[in-house]
């Protein structure tokens, strides 16, 4: 037994200073896809939906006139839009992808004829405004995690959550086993038939106040599954959803992010834009 | 004796297919008798029917032998919506049937348990309050439904384990009968992850079906990507450039080196070596980390394209990864030393979940699952594609079949991975032009490829439109989980338990589709 | 005035029986019985309380017999026995009169009411018999009443196999009593009890032959391994009141026999007599105990719970051998107040145990602990009733069972006075075997309270379970009581053992040795008056509320204190909640994992609980595990599976078995004499009446 102690002593620290400031993308892989309107043209917004395998990017009208809509939610992380055109389309290095409004992960972008793309507003769609993040949780925060139909790749990310690089407990976040002790509900995977019932039930075991958190794209609009014969989701028509962390799977990093997010102690991604840095502590 | 030639003798007309694969259309009424003279001297690989609208149902057996590096297909249609068992020449086939009865609604006369695979499911949640007692509950001994054994003793008690389970797992639900420590019966309820994963790519072009067939389960996704992919170039006889081949090698020898790390790190949590299982997790995330670099996603997704792949890595990436291998290699052969010394380790896996060689071959089981209890099999040797015929590589083969023979096949696979991977390195090819995806037409075809969890096959359907008609996924876990419940209940502990779902490293999203 | 009274109870009893023969015929005989059963009792217990204060008092019968004559006396040893009995007695009386119309019909309950009122009436003559003649008696009396009470429900399966194993064995100690009577007798036969135990005048080699005797006649009442085969058989098989009775009074009546014989009677012990005593008790205790962990019966396990009880008494009493003849005489006398006590508080307790079991089995129809549970809610003062027996007997502080535990290891403690080191190693060694049967004691209670009393019923009888009559529940609550005050007044249990054991022993002061009188001079025990212990003395009566093994600098508990402390502390907690928490709280399911809705399978079984034990002893037990599956065509296709975990009994399989068996053999050989051929047998009486002939 002391040589693993050794061995352990050995291997030193591994631990990543995230969430602290200056401290990101120590990954090289995308936690999101962000869209640079700036960059896009009509044929290319056409192009680009017909490539899309989700309902992540859509456009409507011609070459003259149309919409297209960008919706981080339901990406997929394909890579195909970001190899065609990466200066559109760019996948984004900096983990924190996690926001509270279902609307700040998408935006729309119009052209008419005689101009080039334009900035959209989006229409106003009923979104259940959240308080603020509860402040009994700020340090301290225990996960109930449900499998409500994933195909395995999220929870692999969240076991990786308490692996020494990321370390969980060291934000005083754990998993609990019993939604008895639970403040928070992280979902992952298009609710399929046969899980809603357990997932609501999960959700009707924990006590007030309790959070939820869509991880994953699958969760947040169904991702490849969205139009599915078995697909009851996405998360927020059965439950409010308090933060959304896009992806598939999301980074390690990103759910972390998500995580201090619903604490209340990192700020969310603002449409389209990181957070500034220093913000959050 | 051949494919060919047992088929033949058994009374099949055959026809080849794609490179490797032989093709037989069998009359319904000579199925069984066809199909009961090949299962003496062959597997059952897969067994699954097809349903379109305005057709017969079709019921197509994928069957290879030991030596032999083709596959044989046989097909049949029926008639009326029912057909003669196979279970009593293979008992590989009485899960396969219990789907397609569950799905297709085609009934096997004569199965000894014919019953839905899967559920049944909870629907009506109760977020009721004030509940104390449930008075509706009824104590007359009811049957449980066929397929499930009713269990009886003096104070067996049932523990419920269900689909949520207690940390960041996959949901399926077990229900343990036990009379105090030990295990009596298991009772599994699978498919809660159902998400119809195949009837979603229908219509598809074969392109766009390529991220469902990686999301078929995530710690597999290049695994089972590739055998679609595969299965859709050997249907339109599409090329694949060698530098694109050894790119497609090395990303899937990099998921199999991550999903066994992660699969060690897992069961030394079990048996409580939490020690053990951080220096696991860090060598996993360090995997994972180095796949991003590669490709830019985690867990190899968005690499596959019809005819090749979309980037292959240059040099200096591959550099960097050879250096990163030859640390994980001095690591895995440490951690290795050690915990074959721990003796609170070892100890925990001799002897539990103890299964039968003669089980294994009977139900034909894959991986090192089935390389634990002795079925020397590995497709990447015995069906050889892609850059597999450029490496040398040992297939690691035990017969205990209790969790430390799955455990040393494993670590003797990872090993076995990391040299691959070097040769691959090593041998790289030159630098090709990037070719063309292939044109569509009609047809279907078998693909293949070893994931981490044993042999995952892919059937494809392709019109003349080169669209998806029909896609059978037949990941290592269809076959994997049969044993589970077997295994479990070969005198072990609740304590046990654990260790005995580490050692099997199964994955549900496989499963459930 | 003592043999005055105790002629008025004994009379009562008479009277109880013969109105009992009416129900046969007239419904209101049975409360009318019921009713003298209770009024006995109330004299009975008056009666022990003026023996126990000095009364004193004699009676006899001109017969003459070479056993004696007939013969009564009032002694102090008789006292503590006779208290136990009548308090019992009261209780049983009351539950009876609600328990028996389940019993079965007239024919039955006349059986129940008559030879109930009639085993009294002779356990309590017993208890006054002066001379053996009289003492065998009364206890041939009680032994076949007993046994006729234990088959009336003979229909049901293995009663009358019970009963007919009471019966032998209960016949093989019925004539090693009487020889060892006689073997005392042997200088001066006919002469009472007093005056054979001024006078013993033995050899060594006839004293030991008589202790033999005695152990092993009073052994099978008692239930010493190996005779104990008849207990878990028999005690079972009665009807519930039946049950209390004989576990609560008639091993007392053991114990009883073996103080009398071995230590009043025979005088000076050898020590060996001690050790094997001592010895024999551990391994009852642990047999007992053993086995209590793994029955799914809910009498059954009372009635190896019994034999464990009783292995400590005996244990207990041995000691007190072991002391006495090391001439530590306060020391033997502390360890025979612990042995009596226990005898009191264990019938007490057990008997309201027993009682319990009788209402679970009106109230659910069955005592399969793995078929019970959530009897609680239904049965609120049963449940209550029988939580006081079960933690007493689990020996939970304060109550009863805890204070005598507790003394008798502090009594093995204090043998390391002993002079040889091999008698200290052995008496750790039963310390050590004692303690861990004390510990499997409460582990066994909690199996049995959690199966049957809490959670959710698992079968269909007891959800359907209703609280049972009033009078069954006011029995319980008689001999409940009566323990709780005799546990947190100890003045009254360890007063009455005090004087019984100082009776039986010749030592005085042993009352102010165990429970000193801190009340009465504070200041000559400055240490535990300086704690508190002086704090009650206005409310409870006599010496003190401090209990000790003779020696405060061993030791020393205070039951009502430890009592007090307990509930200040739960006050407190309960207050501090009240201010600080919160209170609204939501109630929702079980969690079970979202799964399958709780069905009552999915609560650990009474079996369960202990399946541990069973392994880790599955030596003791020769456990051994079946799985047994129904399969169709292979047996991977299983569509039932019958689990089973078989239980050995050593001592029916080892002992009983190969006696019975060479018994049979030997008979057969014998019966050869038995030809039936009368010309052999003519034969034969020719060829006795020349050997007579020639010998004369």
């Amino acid at each position: 037994m002391s040589r693993w102690i050794w061995n352990g002593l050995r291997t030193g620290i591994r631990t990543t200073r995230f969430p602290a400031p200056g401290v990101a993308g120590e990954e090289q892989a995308g936690s999101t896809v962000e869209l640079r309107w700036q960059s896009l043209t009509a044929p290319h917004a056409l192009a680009a939906a017909e490539l899309c395998p989700t309902d992540a990017i859509t456009a409507t009208g011609t070459a003259v006139e149309g919409e297209m809509r960008f919706d981080a939610g339901a990406c997929i992380m394909c890579g195909r839009c970001s190899r065609e055109l990466p200066e559109t389309f760019v996948q984004v290095l900096d983990p924190r992808v996690a926001v509270r409004h279902r609307n700040d992960l998408s935006c729309a972008v119009k052209w008419q004829a005689g101009g080039g793309p334009q900035p959209a507003a989006l229409k106003d769609e009923a979104e259940r405004v959240r308080a603020q993040a509860i402040r009994l949780f700020r340090h301290s925060l225990h996960i109930r995690h449900v499998d409500a139909g994933s195909c395995n790749g999220c929870e692999s990310e969240l076991q990786m959550l308490s692996q020494p690089y990321l370390d969980l407990h060291r934000l005083g976040i754990f998993f609990t086993p019993t939604p008895r002790h639970a403040d928070v509900l992280l979902v992952t995977g298009v609710v399929t038939a046969n899980m809603e019932s357990p997932l609501l039930e999960t959700y009707a075991a924990m006590p007030a106040p309790k959070l939820v958190i869509a991880a994953g794209a699958c969760a947040i609009s169904g991702g490849s599954f969205a139009h599915g014969p078995t697909t009851r989701g996405p998360l927020d028509r059965l439950l409010p959803v308090d933060c959304y962390v896009p992806g598939c799977p999301p980074t390690p990093q990103a759910l972390l992010h998500g995580l201090l997010v619903a604490m209340g102690r990192a700020a969310a991604r603002s449409s389209g834009a990181p957070p500034e840095a220093g913000h959050g502590s | 004796m051949s494919l060919r030639a047992a088929a033949t003798s058994a009374g099949l007309a055959v026809r080849d297919g794609a490179p490797g694969e032989m093709t037989s259309l069998c009359r319904e009424d000579d199925f069984v008798a066809h199909l009961g003279a090949l299962l003496e001297v062959t597997g059952l690989a897969d067994f699954f029917a097809v349903t379109l609208p305005s057709q017969p149902p079709r019921l197509t057996a994928i069957l290879e032998a030991p030596t032999d590096p083709n596959w044989l297909i046989v097909h049949t249609d029926l008639r009326r919506p029912e057909f003669p068992t196979l279970t009593a020449k293979s008992h590989a086939a009485s899960w396969y049937e219990r789907d397609i009865l569950e799905m297709h609604g085609l009934v096997p006369l004569g199965h000894p348990a014919p019953a839905p695979l899967r559920g049944p499911y909870p629907r009506h949640h109760r977020a009721s309050r004030g509940h104390r007692e449930h008075q509706a509950h009824d104590f007359e001994q009811t049957q449980p439904p066929i397929g499930r054994p009713a269990v009886t003793g003096q104070g067996v008690f049932q523990l419920p384990l269900g689909p949520v389970r207690s940390g960041p797992q996959e949901s399926g639900a077990f229900s343990f009968a036990s009379g105090g420590e030990d295990i009596v019966v298991v009772d599994m309820t699978l498919g809660f992850k159902f998400r119809s994963i195949e009837r979603l790519s229908e219509g598809l072009p074969a392109a766009a079906a390529i991220p469902l067939a990686e999301r078929v389960a995530g710690t597999s996704s290049f695994a089972n990507g590739l055998a679609y992919t595969r299965a859709v170039e050997r249907c339109l006889s599409a090329f694949v450039a060698p530098g694109e081949e050894f790119t497609r090698a090395l990303f899937a020898e990099l998921e199999r080196v991550y999903n066994h790390f992660g699969m060690i790190g897992r069961l030394a949590e079990a048996t409580g070596l939490l020690v053990a299982g951080a220096q696991y997790g860090v060598l996993k995330e360090e995997v994972l980390r180095a796949n991003g670099r590669m490709c830019g996603h985690r867990y190899l997704r968005g690499v596959l394209r019809l005819g090749g792949t979309e980037i292959v890595p240059p040099h200096q990436a591959r550099q960097w990864l050879g250096q990163q291998v030859n640390k994980w290699t001095s690591d895995q052969s440490r951690l290795e030393h050690l915990l074959g010394e721990t003796s609170t380790f070892v100890d925990r896996l001799e002897t539990t979940a103890f299964l039968r060689p003669e089980y294994a071959a009977e139900h034909n089981l894959v991986g090192p699952v089935g390389r634990s209890c002795a079925i020397d099999q590995d497709v990447r040797r015995d069906h050889p594609y892609g850059a597999y015929p450029e490496v040398e590589f040992q297939v690691p083969v035990l017969s205990d079949g209790d969790a430390k023979a799955r455990y040393q096949v494993h670590a003797a696979e990872l090993s076995q991975s990391l040299a691959i991977i070097q040769q691959l390195l090593e041998h790289w090819p030159a630098d090709s032009p990037r070719l063309p995806p292939p044109p569509p037409r009609a047809g279907s075809a078998l693909g293949w490829t070893e994931a981490p969890g044993g042999a995952a096959l892919h059937f494809v359907t392709l019109d003349d439109a080169g669209r998806v008609t029909r896609w059978r996924a037949r990941p290592p876990a269809v076959v994997n989980w049969h044993p589970f419940a077997h295994a479990c209940a070969s005198g072990n502990n609740l304590t046990d338990y654990p260790v005995i779902e580490a050692s099997f490293a199964l994955s549900h999203a496989e499963f459930d589709r | 005035m003592a043999l005055e009274l105790f002629g008025a109870a004994l009379a009562c009893y008479a009277l109880a029986s013969l109105v009992g023969l009416g129900v046969l015929r007239w419904r209101f005989c049975a409360d009318l019985s019921a009713a003298a059963g209770v009024v006995g009792g109330v004299l009975v217990v008056i009666t022990a309380a003026i023996w126990l204060g000095g009364g004193r008092g004699s009676a006899s019968l001109p017969i003459s017999t070479p056993l004696g004559g007939f013969a009564l006396r009032a002694t102090p040893l008789a006292a503590t026995f006779l208290l136990l009995t009548g308090l019992v007695g009261i209780g049983i009386s009351l539950f009876t009169a609600g328990y028996t119309p389940h019993v079965g019909g007239p024919l039955r309950q006349t059986c129940v009411h008559c030879l109930l009122n009639l085993s009294f009436a002779a356990i309590i003559l017993v208890l006054a018999a002066a001379d053996a003649f009289t003492f065998l008696l009364a206890w041939e009396v009680m032994v076949i009443a007993t046994y006729v009470l234990v088959t009336v429900e003979f229909d049901r399966p293995g009663r009358p196999q019970a009963a007919f194993l009471m019966l032998a064995l209960s016949k093989i100690g019925f004539i090693a009593i009487t020889v060892g009577f006689l073997v005392i007798g042997s200088l001066r036969p006919g002469a009472t009890f007093t005056a054979l135990s001024r006078h013993p005048g033995l050899s060594a080699g006839v004293a030991s032959a008589a202790f033999v005797l005695f152990l092993i006649g009073f052994g099978v009442k008692a239930g010493l391994v190996p005779l104990q085969g008849w207990l878990p058989e028999a005690h079972p098989a009665a009807p519930a009141n039946v049950s209390a009775a004989l576990s609560g009074i008639v091993v007392a009546m053991g114990v009883y026999g073996l103080i009398l014989t071995v230590i009043t009677l025979l005088g000076a012990p050898a020590a060996w007599w001690g050790y094997l005593t001592l010895g024999v008790g551990v391994l009852t205790a642990l047999y007992g105990v053993l086995f209590s962990l793994l029955v799914p019966n809910l009498k059954r396990m009372l009635a190896y719970s019994t034999i464990e009880n009783l292995g400590f008494m005996i244990a207990m009493v041995g000691l007190a051998l072991v002391f006495t003849s090391s001439h530590q005489d306060l020391l033997g006398g502390a360890a025979l107040v612990v042995a009596i006590l226990h005898a009191l508080y264990h019938a007490l307790l057990k008997s309201t145990a027993f009682m319990g079991a009788g209402c679970v089995d009106i109230a659910a129809h069955g005592l399969d602990l793995d078929r019970l549970g959530g009897l609680a809610r239904r049965m609120r003062w049963a449940t209550l009733l029988f939580f006081v027996g079960a933690m007493g007997l689990a020996g939970i502080p304060p109550l009863n069972g805890f204070q005598t535990e507790w003394l008798g290891l502090q009594m093995l403690i204090r043998a390391r006075i002993l002079s040889s080191p091999e008698s200290r190693l052995y008496m750790a060694g039963a310390g050590l075997l004692l303690t861990l049967t004390f510990a499997l004691a409460t582990t066994a209670y909690v199996r049995v309270f959690g199966g049957a009393f809490l959670g959710a019923p698992r079968s269909r009888d007891a959800r359907n379970a209703r609280e049972v009559p009033r009078t069954m529940r006011l029995g319980m609550l008689v001999t409940a009581g009566a323990a709780v005050v005799t546990a947190l007044v100890p003045a009254i249990g360890i007063g009455a053992a005090a004087t019984s054991a100082g009776g039986a022993t010749r030592v005085p002061g042993l009352l102010n040795a165990m429970l000193p009188p801190i009340f009465l001079h504070p200041s000559a025990f400055t240490l535990p008056a300086h704690l508190g212990g002086t704090f009650l003395s206005q409310v409870l009566p006599g010496n003190g509320v401090v209990i000790t093994p003779t020696s405060f600098s061993y030791a020393f508990i205070s039951p009502p204190y430890i009592l007090l402390s307990l509930l200040a502390v739960i006050a407190l907690v309960a207050i501090a909640l009240r201010l600080l928490g919160r209170r609204d709280s939501v109630e929702h399911d079980v969690w079970g994992g979202a799964g399958q809705p709780f069905r009552p399978s999915m609560q650990y079984s009474a079996t369960a609980f202990t399946n541990l034990f069973r392994s880790t002893f599955g030596g003791v037990f020769g456990d051994r595990r079946r799985v047994q599956q129904d399969y169709h065509q292979a047996p991977y296709y299983a569509h039932s599976v019958r689990y089973e975990r078989r239980v050995v009994e050593p001592v029916d399989t080892y002992v009983y078995q190969p006696l019975v068996a060479t018994a049979r053999r030997i008979s057969r050989w014998v019966s050869v004499i038995q030809a039936g051929n009368v010309s052999l047998y003519l034969l034969y009486l020719v060829a006795v009446f020349i050997v007579v002939l020639l010998v004369h």
